[in-house]
């Protein structure tokens, strides 16, 4: 996969709107934020482990960051559909637009649920490649792994984002709430700690986001 | 299908005691969202606990490893230079280790082998994995049958269970996966058979070896429980030997503990318990070695076949499961005084040919409980047979092991060094891939089947298959991780007993370590 002109590319697929901001969806949102399930010391388990790889720790928190929203976002998708999500948006100032650069190499609008599917295949496409991500011992990691990395938390942030704005009353009813927290917490520390997604790009979740890694 | 409803569902592993308490506790706001959606939402839930479970111990288990050695460098007085040798000999195989976590296990890395067990549900056999030559039982479930016959919460609470007790008296789970037509368990092979097997050819056994046996068993139903386990369907066909002759507890069984044409047998209640008629009460109260003998060896003919079908066999089923009362751990002790007795005595106390009377009689225990004249056995062991056959309330086990295993007949149990010590029954067992201990399967000599479609995984996990998300599971022993990257380690065909001196190669010591046993010794 090329990344020459990835910047460009981010421009056209974040797009902020131009819409008064809510400041209720925070008040909201910090109701149940506290929630979580108590799984120990997040801020330690994201640090590098000594002596370890850190192509290798990237890879696999990697999996299992995808692994994590792959199954979260599978359980609303009762109401994450075309008709009650259009677009792919995160509160009412971002909407995110897909381009792969390879089969879609002009972002196009498509409804939220499609957006994900897009974005999980194309994040499964690149786990299952040997060349980025080799899975025989010796393989070595190709020289850009990191910028694939980076590339792929910008897009899962993008889930979260659409989850806790459009979805978060729907995780509550299904008691769901304490592992979507757990699980982005733990998802912000690890990008905090390598520094995987631009300060921006956190934006529709900024009030959160510092309440995560405020020491 | 509300996995939380813990009381009217019945299978061989029951859902967490804490569940229980979730259910009650159910937000009136659940009732706007599909069954299916609850469904994903209990699965995703249990996947995202179990995650950061294994996680986190997963961490904590590499600092520990570490510090380990680090420990034993400085005692062993070797040279800077080796010092650093040998950490990073460590890390090298952290890292490699830490692949392998990542890396997708599928039916490609496994070789099929002998046929060992057979059933509704689906077959088990022996495999080979072919990137290390390691043998294992691969447990093969039919996705549409789980499904058609009610088997998917069995299914999910059997891989739980055995995906998070990780105890030497339970048969290891190494993966789990799926494909559109399949689930698959990679499981630990156990050569030596099971207890079913080994009654089947002894048919009584004696005292010292029932009570290593029962003994075993203890400790083995007793690490379930601390996990909040409740097994519900202990039998001699789940109690599987190794090679050793050591008992671990599994389900290889491949049966439905109840099929639908019993559930008219507990729906009838009164049928159980009520008054009967004299003929029939002096039929159900006919005891088992009345029978005519040709009866009895015709039923325990008909035993192992019971196992495999769809029926299985409720003769070792607590009165309390049978009749849909709450019900605890304390089901399982009962199970264990039935496996006492058969093994005692030949052939288990509320046996019978029609499985409703079987019902009937456990239900009616207190009248149908009896003991022959022969053979004949001790006081202590017949004592101890009564306190586990009877009310909950007074069953031994109800307020904790201790009580059980203080019993006279025990005495003389070392319960912290059964499974060092020599096992009362050795198996014959003949090389790695011997099945003697099995009963034998023709092999399928038709048309292959259409090979079930793999990709993408992630569609697997949630949108075809809203049943079993989160079925894929990897729990690699990081020692036999490790040996699987050192071909040198084997010696023979053999892998050595793993140490930590072992897996950092030619590094002589200037003194003698010994090495830590990554085996916890159980309390």
């Amino acid at each position: 996969m090329s990344l020459f002109g990835l910047g460009n590319r981010n421009q056209k697929t974040f797009r902020p709107k131009k819409s008064a901001p809510s400041g209720s969806k925070g008040a909201q949102l910090q109701k149940h934020i506290d929630a979580t399930l108590g799984s120990g010391n997040l801020r330690e388990a994201v640090k590098l482990p000594p002596g370890e790889d850190i192509n290798e720790w990237l890879a696999v928190n990697t999996v299992d960051f995808f692994n994590q929203v792959n199954i979260l976002f599978g359980t609303l998708t009762e109401f994450c559909t075309p008709s009650n999500c259009p677009s792919m948006t995160a509160g009412p100032k971002y909407e995110y637009r897909w381009a792969d650069g390879v089969t879609i190499k002009k972002p196009i609008e498509v409804s939220a649920p499609k957006y994900v599917e897009y974005l999980m295949d194309w994040i499964e496409s690149q786990l299952d490649d040997e060349t980025i991500f080799p899975q025989r011992l010796g393989a070595p990691f190709p020289t850009n792994f990191r910028d694939v990395v980076k590339t792929i938390f910008k897009r899962l942030f993008r889930v979260y984002a659409h989850i806790y704005h459009s979805h978060f009353q729907k995780i509550v009813s299904l008691k769901e709430e304490a592992h979507l927290n757990t699980c982005f917490k733990h998802f912000v520390l690890f990008t905090w700690e390598f520094r995987l997604i631009d300060k921006a790009e956190l934006a529709p979740l900024e009030d959160l986001v510092e309440s995560i890694v405020q020491l | 299908m509300d996995g939380y409803d813990a009381t009217v569902r019945l299978g061989a592993i029951n859902l967490k005691h804490g569940r229980a308490a979730d259910f009650d506790s159910a937000s009136p706001d659940v009732s706007v969202s599909s069954p299916v959606t609850r469904q994903k939402a209990a699965a995703a839930k249990q996947f995202i606990e179990n995650h950061y479970k294994n996680y986190l111990q997963g961490l904590q288990d590499r600092k520990d490893r570490r510090r380990a050695l680090q420990r034993k460098v400085q005692e062993s007085q070797i040279s800077a230079e080796e010092q650093e040798e040998m950490m990073r000999n460590l890390e090298r195989r952290e890292t490699e280790y830490m692949r392998l976590q990542r890396r997708k296990i599928g039916m490609d890395d496994f070789e099929q082998l002998t046929v060992i067990g057979k059933g509704a549900f689906g077959e088990v056999r022996l495999c080979r994995a072919k990137g290390t030559g390691e043998i294992f039982a691969m447990k093969k479930l039919k996705k549409s049958e789980m499904l058609s016959r009610g088997q998917v919460e069995h299914v999910r609470s059997e891989r739980n269970l055995l995906a998070e007790v990780d105890s030497r008296c339970i048969v290891k789970l190494h993966y789990s996966f799926q494909d559109s037509d399949f689930l698959y368990l990679i499981m630990e092979y156990l050569p030596g058979g099971d207890i079913m097997t080994l009654l089947m050819r002894e048919d009584i056994l004696s005292e010292d070896v029932a009570r290593f046996y029962i003994a075993e068993s203890i400790l083995a139903i007793h690490s379930i429980h601390q996990h909040n386990y409740v097994h519900r369907d202990i039998k001699p066909d789940n109690l599987i030997l190794d090679k050793n002759g050591h008992l671990k507890l599994s389900d290889f069984g491949l049966c439905k503990p109840l099929d639908d044409k019993y559930s008219s047998i507990l729906l009838e209640n009164e049928d159980l318990t009520g008054q009967e008629s004299t003929s029939e009460t002096e039929a159900y109260s006919v005891s088992p070695w009345l029978m005519p003998k040709e009866r009895l060896q015709q039923w325990k003919r008909n035993r192992r076949a019971l196992a495999y079908s769809t029926v299985g066999t409720l003769d070792y089923m607590a009165p309390e499961v049978l009749l849909k009362k709450g019900y605890g751990i304390e089901c399982d002790w009962w199970s264990l005084g039935a496996i006492m007795y058969e093994m005692l005595i030949g052939y288990p106390p509320f046996c019978s040919d029609d499985p409703r009377m079987a019902c009937r009689k456990i239900v009616n225990w207190k009248t149908c409980l009896k003991f022959p004249d022969e053979p004949k056995i001790s006081a202590e062991a017949k004592d101890l047979i009564c306190r586990l056959l009877c009310d909950v309330d007074s069953r031994l086990g109800t307020r904790g092991v201790e009580e059980i295993k203080a019993h006279p007949w025990f005495k003389g149990i070392q319960w912290d060094m059964l499974y060092e010590s020599e096992a009362a029954y050795k198996p014959t067992v003949t090389g790695d891939l011997d099945t003697q201990n099995f009963e034998k399967f023709p092999e399928v000599d038709g048309p292959p089947s259409v090979t079930a479609s793999v990709g993408p995984w992630r569609k697997m996990l949630t949108s075809k298959d809203n049943n079993f998300i989160g079925y894929t599971f990897k729990k690699s022993d990081i020692l036999k991780s490790l040996e699987s990257s050192d071909a040198d380690i084997r010696v023979n065909g053999s892998l050595k007993t793993p140490s930590l001196i072992t897996l950092l190669g030619q590094i002589d010591l200037q003194d003698t370590v010994i090495p830590e046993s990554e085996q916890k010794p159980e309390a």
